[in-house]
């Protein structure tokens, strides 16, 4: 052991010194600041508080991490609850896209602009959330954010959730906002609310988030509401995977093919730079 | 806390005939020459902490406290006299440090070069294999004590798991400081979260936990020399994580690297079985957390 500890310390040595020289010791004042106090916090919404589908007692435990992150990312594909339902169902008009229960291609977060500028999507206050029966078991997770604000490329094959969006339908200089939802696990159709047409999901490639919260993506083994947070308007979330996006959504530059199924739009927002894509 | 530990340091035996004092003017121009690594191999190492006690005190008041803590090598009883050890890395793949020269040119024809101190673990010892040698079993227990009196328990369970190919490296930039850069590399055969209130936990019921298996978590932070990571305190004390941003002068290297991966064979609730997740293609072009108070 005297070996292994020698060892070490000949490795330490080796360390670059230019690199051991920016290392500065912390003093006892700034050490003092270092309790994280106020950073996590963790908070209970005890069994009967938030009213539950069939009257079960859920209890909820929610982590939250105080943070602001600012980030850009690509992603070529996140597939949730991939396979058959337990539950047999599937609301998608096209059998071989109801494959998961939410299926997203091709996601950017934030963009870059001709001036090769980054633009960051921004994310405030994570947190994580479990949910409990009163057997003490897990029933529910879910991964949620205080608010979020940017701009998201992505194309929906599949969607399980309630989503309210807005779509803006650009005909020549005119611009009609379309309000349109979709509450069901396993859809790939949005519905405008006026008129009730569907519109393929893959249609809403550019999102535009603006002070948006209650944003989660939660995992259920059975229906569940969980505690709402924020303004945003929620639903039950049902098994398997859920996402609750109901607030501060636009989704500009639909055309008129995107009611008129001619062809899917391409509107998705850059967020490589030039010459890469 | 019961541990045993063998350490196997991997340097020749020639190597040490050639060890020398040296001056301190020899000493500060030693830089990190190519070659200079040191391996180790962790061999079965284990170590067990029924009486240790981590408690995260938050502001809100609910302390958060880790307790039962166990490390062993994979299927090995978490107590006992059956616990057995386990290894990081073997006398041909071993966990090394090292000190690199490296050096990238840029879009613009500018060359970056800088000396890195590299601590990996193996490559392969398990990675890209079905052995169980590599592999190791984590666990504690999770306490939440609520204001309100009730407690959360739950055992935190990550079987199988191994870290092979995973490295970090740090440098000095030019600009001061000290930049990071990395791979994460993280494999689970199982994933458990399973409250303890239930009786004989932690077990195998599969309807009393979240369980995840199969889990592949592939992650590159930043890249050497044109994308740092840096970790630091702001003025205001909040802890600032960033990944630079890249640019025009640095895309073709960063479009032509690995990118991010996340898999779960299985992903199941309860008695809900969700079947497979994954998140293919990840690719940070920037990232800044930094942290603030809630309340």
């Amino acid at each position: 052991m005297r070996l292994a500890v020698m060892t070490c310390l000949i490795a330490s040595a080796l360390v670059s010194p230019v690199i051991l020289a920016e290392l500065h010791p912390m003093t006892d004042v700034a050490m003092a600041k270092q309790s994280g106090k106020g950073v996590i916090e963790v908070s209970e919404t005890l069994a009967g508080q938030v009213t539950q589908p069939g009257g079960i007692d859920v209890s909820f435990t929610r982590i939250t991490i105080g943070a602001d992150i600012d980030i850009n990312a690509n992603i070529n594909r996140l597939v949730l609850g991939e396979g058959i339902r337990q539950d047999g169902l599937d609301n998608s008009d096209n059998a071989d896209r109801a494959t998961a229960d939410i299926d997203f291609a091709n996601i950017s977060l934030g963009t870059i602009d001709s001036n090769g500028v980054v633009h960051d999507f921004k994310i405030v206050d994570p947190y994580i959330e479990f949910a409990r029966n009163n057997s003490g078991d897990l029933i529910g997770f879910r991964l949620g954010f205080g608010e979020v604000n940017g701009t998201m490329g992505v194309e929906i094959k599949t969607l399980s959730g309630d989503v309210q969006a807005v779509g803006q339908l650009s005909l020549g200089p005119l611009t009609i906002n379309l309000d349109s939802s979709a509450h069901n696990v396993r859809e790939d159709d949005i519905t405008d609310d006026l008129l009730g047409i569907d519109i393929d999901l893959g249609n809403f490639q550019n999102m535009t988030f603006t002070g948006t919260n209650n944003l989660y993506i939660g995992l259920q083994s059975t229906a569940i509401n969980y505690p709402k947070l924020g303004a945003g308007a929620q639903g039950t979330a049902q098994s398997g995977f859920w996402l609750n996006l109901q607030d501060g959504v636009t989704s500009p530059g639909l055309g008129l093919d995107s009611i008129i199924p001619i062809s899917v739009s391409n509107e998705h927002p850059i967020n490589r730079f030039t010459g890469y894509f | 806390m019961h541990y045993f530990l063998s350490l196997i340091i991997i340097i020749s035996t020639s190597a040490f005939a050639e060890l020398t004092p040296i001056n301190d003017t020899n000493l500060s121009n030693v830089n990190g020459q190519n070659g200079a690594a040191i391996g180790f191999v962790w061999d079965n190492v284990y170590a067990t902490g029924e009486d240790i006690k981590l408690t995260l005190d938050f502001d809100s008041g609910i302390p958060l406290v880790f307790t039962d803590f166990y490390w062993v090598g994979h299927d090995s009883a978490r107590k006992g006299d059956d616990v057995y050890g386990g290894n990081v890395g073997s006398y041909d793949d071993p966990f090394f440090l090292n000190i690199q020269e490296e050096s990238i040119t840029l879009t613009d024809g500018e060359t970056i070069t800088g000396t890195t101190l590299v601590t990996a673990f193996p490559e392969g010892s398990y990675k890209g294999s079905n052995l169980d040698a590599g592999k190791m079993d984590l666990g504690a227990l999770m306490t939440l004590e609520h204001a309100s009196g009730n407690t959360d328990e739950t055992w935190l369970l990550f079987n199988g798991m191994h870290l092979d190919g995973t490295y970090l490296k740090s440098w000095a930039p030019d600009g001061g400081g000290l930049a990071m850069s990395g791979e994460i590399n993280f494999h689970a055969d199982e994933l458990i979260f399973q409250t303890a209130t239930i009786a004989g936990a932690p077990s195998n019921n599969p309807n009393s936990a979240w369980q995840i298996s199969g889990f592949d978590l592939y992650l590159p932070i930043g890249h050497s020399l044109y994308q740092p990571a840096t970790l630091t305190i702001s003025d205001e004390q909040q802890v600032v994580f960033e990944i630079a941003a890249v640019n025009s002068n640095t895309a073709a290297e960063f479009y032509a690297a690995p990118t991010g991966s996340i898999r779960a064979e299985n992903i199941s609730l309860n008695d809900w079985n969700a079947g497979a997740s994954y998140i293919e293609g990840i690719q940070l072009q920037h990232l800044k957390v930094q942290t603030h108070d809630l309340n």
